[in-house]
């Protein structure tokens, strides 16, 4: 069996807001092996987005433990959090989270630059993501002179680009046509097929979340079912 | 790393055009402010110091009048005996003054209003140790010189149409007098608007205008570091004389200290002034700090999720914040030196030759002290900005 890359051990994420305590998640434990595709399905509220934020250390736990690589994160200062989420992991947003100042090119720089990667460098690993997930024509373009579709590209290339394990993707097509959503669906599988990347993708649509080979399903803040895809012929 | 750290603030400022320009406006004002006064009280300090430094440390000067008044052309305390009492002072090395009065010159036809100052010839040396005359053509004064005149350049050349040359004749109250020495400009009596002085012996004073007493003395003393106690044994001695203290006496390091106080007082003005411009300024960029972080709450949240560490969030505002207020530095500098540049010709036009423009100490300093404001102001946006939780300004909208 591969090792699991991501662990969460009975994680519990409580938001205090006031008087009344929202209990986000409660007792989670989840493994994320190497080289899987895990969609994570449920309910609005049911806290997907909770459970994304703690296992790729955004957040932490109220209770319970992450591993990152076999690493307790509750172990790590905010910098060595900060380091994961810059060398480790590519985030994907269902808003896509770009800057809007800046161009593709200059998002898609960006976590390098985290990561003191030269300029030079930067600029050609940039301009070859952003090639590879079909935008060679758009590179100096803002995200306001994109389509939907087109950012999420951007963001994915951004995501790719200090060469991560893990993608995390929440709601990747939420803000998307089916169209576009179809070819975004189709990046992402590729990273997973073709480069070996450990995908962690919430969504609320099943055809979506059949692009996995797992899929987690929470209720309530807790998982109600965690199954194997039955692969359609 | 540094460098870009600093590139990415400097587009972010430029990003926000308007609000950062009105934000600068109280760091130029607090540092043109510094440079330009200190630029000045630093000028004036020059400027006097070596003044007083080229009259000796040795000097003391007697005056007629009281030291508040300062109405030297009025009193005329002072007698021509007086010499005799400061000379027999213990620790005087010499002693000599000026017996002044005012003649009415011709040359060619042209009439102009002069003040003769009348010295003593053998004692012209002191008052060349002191840098009052050089006398760059023609010869030294004798006892004998009853129709003799030096003049300095300047006066030579300006007071009339043609330029009086050395050896040529002029007329004074009528008497015609030779010129027999041409000194160079004496910057520190033309300074204080004695442009128009003339050198001629005590004799000429004292019988051909019936001027018999000094208006001013000087004394050296031996030893510098007596110098106080033969100024008081000169002052003991002269009231004893005179029955009263109608005189005053002053050394070098009196005036320099005087001066010093005045323009002291006039810097501690300056730093209160700055001191509150700089103030808001720093307000000024801390508020806009504050909404610079506020706006870009998301943003923040996404270099966090994408790997920025708390650190160069940090940073990356401090040098926001810093930048802002270098370059609220460098146009303070600039309009500083341009208040300098016009204080020091405006100056010099009234007879001041001092120049007003910043040293390089004080540009770098103030550049120094703009930054440190800007990062000091930020620390407070930096910080909020770098504690950010990143799910929660994900979040904000
Ligand atoms: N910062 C917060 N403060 C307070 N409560 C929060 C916060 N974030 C999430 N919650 C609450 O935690 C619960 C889970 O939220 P979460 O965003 O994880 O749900 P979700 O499954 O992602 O929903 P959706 O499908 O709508 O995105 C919700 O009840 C939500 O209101
Ligand atoms: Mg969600």
């Amino acid at each position: 069996m591969a090792e699991a890359v991501i662990k969460a051990v009975n994680v519990v994420k409580t938001y205090n807001m006031g008087l009344v305590q929202v209990h986000a998640l409660s007792g989670v434990s989840f493994d994320l092996l190497k080289g899987e595709f895990v969609s994570i399905m449920g309910p609005s509220g049911s806290g997907k987005t909770t459970l994304l934020d703690v296992l790729s250390v955004l957040s932490r736990p109220t209770s319970g433990e992450v591993f990152i690589n076999k690493k307790p994160i509750s172990k790590m200062d905010d910098n060595e959090l900060a380091k994961i989420r810059g060398q480790t992991i590519g985030f994907v947003f269902q808003t896509f989270n770009l800057i809007n100042r800046l161009s593709a090119k200059e998002n898609v720089m960006m976590p390098l630059w985290f990561q003191g990667v030269p300029k030079g460098e930067r600029e050609k690993i940039a301009e070859k993501i952003l090639k590879d997930v079909g935008l060679g024509d758009r590179i100096n373009h803002k995200p306001s002179e994109l389509s939907g579709g087109q950012r999420q590209r951007v963001a994915i290339a951004r995501a790719l680009a200090v060469n991560p394990d893990i993608i995390v993707a929440d709601e990747p097509t939420g803000n998307l046509d089916s169209v576009s959503g179809d070819q975004i669906m189709d990046l992402i599988v590729d990273l997973n097929k073709k480069h070996g990347k450990t995908i962690l993708m919430v969504t609320h649509e099943e055809d979506i979340a059949a692009n996995a080979e797992r899929i987690v399903r929470l209720k309530d803040g807790k998982i109600i079912a965690d199954e194997k895809v039955k692969k359609k012929k | 790393m540094v460098l870009e750290t600093f590139s990415v603030a400097f587009n972010n400022i430029r990003n926000q055009k308007l609000r950062s320009y009105l934000t600068l406006l109280g760091i130029v004002i607090g540092i043109a402010a510094i440079v330009s006064l200190i630029g000045i009280v630093q000028g004036l300090q020059n400027f006097i110091g070596s003044e007083l430094q080229s009259l000796g440390m040795n000097s003391i000067f007697v005056e007629p009048g009281s030291e508040m008044g300062m109405t030297t052309a009025v009193s005329r305390s002072l007698k021509a005996d007086d010499l005799d009492v400061i000379r027999g002072v213990p620790g005087v090395k010499d002693a000599t003054g000026f017996w002044e009065t005012s003649a009415t010159m011709k040359f060619k036809d042209q009439e102009a209003e002069v003040l003769l100052v009348g010295m003593e010839p053998d004692k012209m040396f002191m008052l060349e140790d002191m840098g009052y005359v050089e006398i760059t053509e023609g010869r030294e004064f004798t006892n004998t010189d009853m129709f003799s005149v030096g003049l300095y350049s300047d006066f030579a050349e300006e007071t009339f149409d043609d330029p009086i040359q050395l050896r040529q004749t002029v007329e004074l109250n009528g008497k015609k007098f030779r010129v027999i020495a041409i000194s160079k400009p004496n910057t520190f009596a033309s300074s204080f608007g004695a442009s128009n002085m003339v050198l001629v012996t005590k004799d000429v004073v004292q019988k051909n205008f019936d001027e018999e007493d000094p208006v001013e003395l000087i004394v050296t003393v031996n030893n510098t570091s007596e110098i106080t106690d033969v100024q008081e044994e000169i002052e003991k001695r002269l009231e004893k004389k005179h029955g009263s203290k109608d005189f005053y006496t002053m050394t070098s390091e009196n005036l320099l200290s005087g001066a010093d106080a005045i323009l002291g007082l006039v810097g501690l003005v300056v730093f209160v002034i700055a001191g509150i411009s700089l103030l808001v300024g720093g307000i000024g960029i801390m508020n806009t700090m504050l909404m610079t972080v506020m706006e870009r709450t998301r943003e923040i949240g996404i270099m966090k999720a994408i790997g920025a560490s708390s650190n160069l969030v940090l940073s990356l505002f401090l040098f926001e914040a810093g930048l802002i207020g270098l370059i609220g530095g460098i146009l303070g500098v600039v309009i500083g030196a341009l208040i300098g540049l016009l204080a020091s010709v405006a100056a010099s036009y009234e007879g001041f030759p001092f120049s007003a423009l910043p040293s390089m100490e004080l540009i770098g300093g103030a550049l120094i002290f703009s930054l440190v404001v800007g990062m000091i102001s930020g620390w407070i946006p930096a910080n909020r900005a770098a504690k950010m939780d990143p799910v929660e300004a994900l979040r904000f909208e």
